[in-house]
């Protein structure tokens, strides 16, 4: 069993001691920790024949079922108890812990397949890259490069993370070549933009996001991406429609409105300006609102960042 | 609001064109294999004096004689042969040539026809991907999936609908549906790998968006250096974590773990002795105290 599995399901008895009040399941969790698996699996399941749907019931179960390597009953009872509560974050915690496990196995089984194959190099990289891991995530990736040259997903993939390392002028390189290979690619189309608008060079960018919403006339981001680039090249009238079009697609786009504000400021509408400028004030409030609901949350042991810390209003889109 | 959606929002399409991509790929390769099937399946439906012109239609297909076997088509629906089959060849045509508005035209003439016809509901699914009408996709490919559960080709079209949705649990489960059908295919244990791999990114992110400040986010941060190896920087962050919430079993082990590991067994020792104050009847503490115990030097 490989290290990622071993301490995936390792990591399977860990979980909050607090408020297991009901005995049956106090009964579980100490057999859990006592290395007595199927007890615990056993004891859980007796409490949810009583209490179907009980979500902490189905999340010491699952730990039961992970901790003895039955990882696929495991995954149906987390995915039951995220039905249950789509918010809870133990089930959210232990149902990634388990997809990591999960994708670790299939990647064994793809080895054994084709050990040396692109798709093999391609799957180390993403999963570094899930950890985060992006020495490691390109190392892989340009391996999966040097299998297959021509992998427009691969240089697509490297692209994007020089342009979130704001390396721009190597995600061009990258994206430039997946696009020579693929030019009706979307992913390569925006790229191009997004990492030219951040170049500060906004002709070209209009010239590929251009090019990505005829590709997806369904992308709200590339509509909103256009319309920022539109508006840095002075061209307020065209922004608009752009940023549009994109709040049409995506009405709580708080950015798209905040551009639509500063579009219609220069077009000396000052009247759209401020009406566009209040609605994204009332999706700020929506997004803190919000923010204020999960403040109430139990899992919540830190205070929020405070506004000070947040990205600033307006900012166009994260590399 | 899906959640995947809103996070394409800010950092760009990475996976949206990777699925268009691989979906106009996979229609290179489907589209040939429909048009004979549809033949062989629903030749009694079509006058038998046409029979021997719809074969030649398909052949000129076959070869990427397009204009050829569009007007073949054509001609065959103007002669009286308005069967289902027909309009899904035509519209195979416009879908190679992306021509997804007339395609999908044709496909819809061609269900409209014969309602249990898998072939054209996956075709119409993914010409609907094409122009980014997700949900109606969607809709097709999951009837398509009903009528024929064996076909890899409806699988795969409606996990790639799933995963541009955002249904990241639809699309891990049609992932596994056709890692079953086909167990000997690498590309279907990438796609499952990959599939759970956004899954469990999505799982993070949704953890992220509920619980900004749980403790559960530093853990998952921790355990990440500790998998890596980077046990300093592990080491940092599960002490963050039990900063962050001091009941929570496991970190204090974890920490003492990554001590010994680090020979510092005095830090080991206190963390153990932390994690039994949490969980007093841990098999694994108590073991790892023994351990240490044995180990220490005696007074």
């Amino acid at each position: 069993m490989s290290r990622l599995i071993a301490f995936a399901l390792a990591l399977s008895v860990a979980g909050p001691l607090r408020g297991q009040d009901n005995p049956v399941l106090s009964e579980s969790v100490k057999a859990l920790y006592q290395n007595q698996f199927a007890r615990s699996e056993a004891l859980a399941a007796r409490f949810l024949k009583a209490h179907p749907g009980h979500v902490r019931g189905l999340v010491l179960l699952a730990r039961a079922e992970m901790a003895q390597g039955k990882v696929e009953p495991a995954y149906r009872t987390l995915t039951k108890a995220l039905r249950a509560d789509p918010k809870n974050a133990d089930a959210l915690y232990y149902l990634g812990r388990l997809c990591l496990a999960l994708s670790e196995g299939q990647y064994e089984g793809l080895y054994a397949m084709a050990p040396d194959s692109a798709r093999v190099h391609q799957l180390l990289a993403e999963s570094a890259r899930s950890r985060h891991d992006l020495r490691k995530a390109e190392e892989e990736y340009q391996a999966a490069l040097r299998a297959n040259p021509a992998s427009v997903e691969v240089l697509n993939s490297l692209g994007d993370m020089k342009r979130h390392q704001f390396k721009f002028e190597e995600a061009v390189s990258y994206y430039s070549k997946a696009a020579a290979i693929q030019p009706r690619d979307y992913d390569s189309a925006y790229g191009l933009g997004a990492a030219y608008l951040y170049l500060q060079n906004p002709g070209r960018a209009v010239e590929y996001l251009r090019r990505a919403v005829q590709i997806d006339p369904a992308s709200a981001p590339a509509y909103l991406a256009l319309g920022d680039a539109y508006l840095r090249a002075g061209r307020a009238e065209e922004a608009v429609t752009e940023l549009r079009t994109a709040v049409r697609l995506q009405p709580d786009m708080r950015q798209a409105y905040v551009l639509l504000g500063r579009a219609y400021s220069r077009l000396g509408k000052k009247e759209e300006a401020n009406k566009a400028l209040a609605l994204a004030q009332e999706l700020q409030q929506k997004e803190k609102a919000k923010l204020v609901e999960t403040l109430a949350s139990d899992d919540l042991v830190t205070p929020p960042p405070t506004p000070a810390q947040r990205p600033e209003e307006g900012e166009p889109i994260h590399p | 609001m899906n959640p995947w959606l809103k996070e394409q929002r800010f950092d760009g399409p990475s996976d949206a064109g990777l699925k268009r991509r691989a979906s106009e790929l996979l229609l290179m390769v489907t589209f040939l294999a429909f048009a004979g099937k549809a033949w062989g399946q629903s030749a009694a439906n079509l006058p038998a004096s046409l029979h021997g012109r719809f074969t030649e239609g398909v052949e000129a297909q076959k070869a990427g004689r397009l204009e050829e076997a569009e007007g073949i088509f054509r001609e065959i629906l103007a002669q009286g042969g308005k069967v289902s089959f027909v309009y899904n060849n035509l519209g195979v045509i416009y879908q190679m040539r992306r021509e997804h508005e007339r395609a999908v035209q044709q496909f819809r003439e061609a269900i409209r026809l014969q309602t249990d016809y898998a072939a054209p509901r996956i075709l119409l699914g993914a010409s609907l991907l094409a122009l980014g009408n997700v949900s109606e996709a969607t809709q097709h490919l999951e009837k398509a999936v009903r009528l024929q559960p064996q076909e890899p080709r409806a699988r795969e079209q409606l996990a790639r609908a799933y995963e541009r949705g955002g249904n990241l649990r639809g699309h891990v489960d049609q992932c596994r549906a056709l890692r079953k059908l086909k167990p000997e295919e690498p590309e279907y244990a990438y796609q499952l790998a990959h599939a759970y791999l956004k899954l469990a990114a999505w799982c993070n992110r949704e953890l992220a968006t509920h619980h900004p400040s749980s403790a559960r986010i530093l853990q998952f941060q921790a355990e990440n250096y500790h998998a890596q190896g980077r046990l300093d920087l592990a080491a940092r962050a599960y002490q963050r974590v039990a900063q962050a919430d001091p009941a929570l079993p496991e970190i204090h082990y974890l920490l003492a773990l990554i001590y010994l590991e680090q020979g510092k067994t005095a830090e080991a020792q206190r963390e153990v002795e932390r994690e039994l104050a949490v969980v007093p009847f841990s098999i694994a503490a108590l073991e790892l105290k023994k351990k240490l115990d044995a180990s220490s030097p005696s007074p």
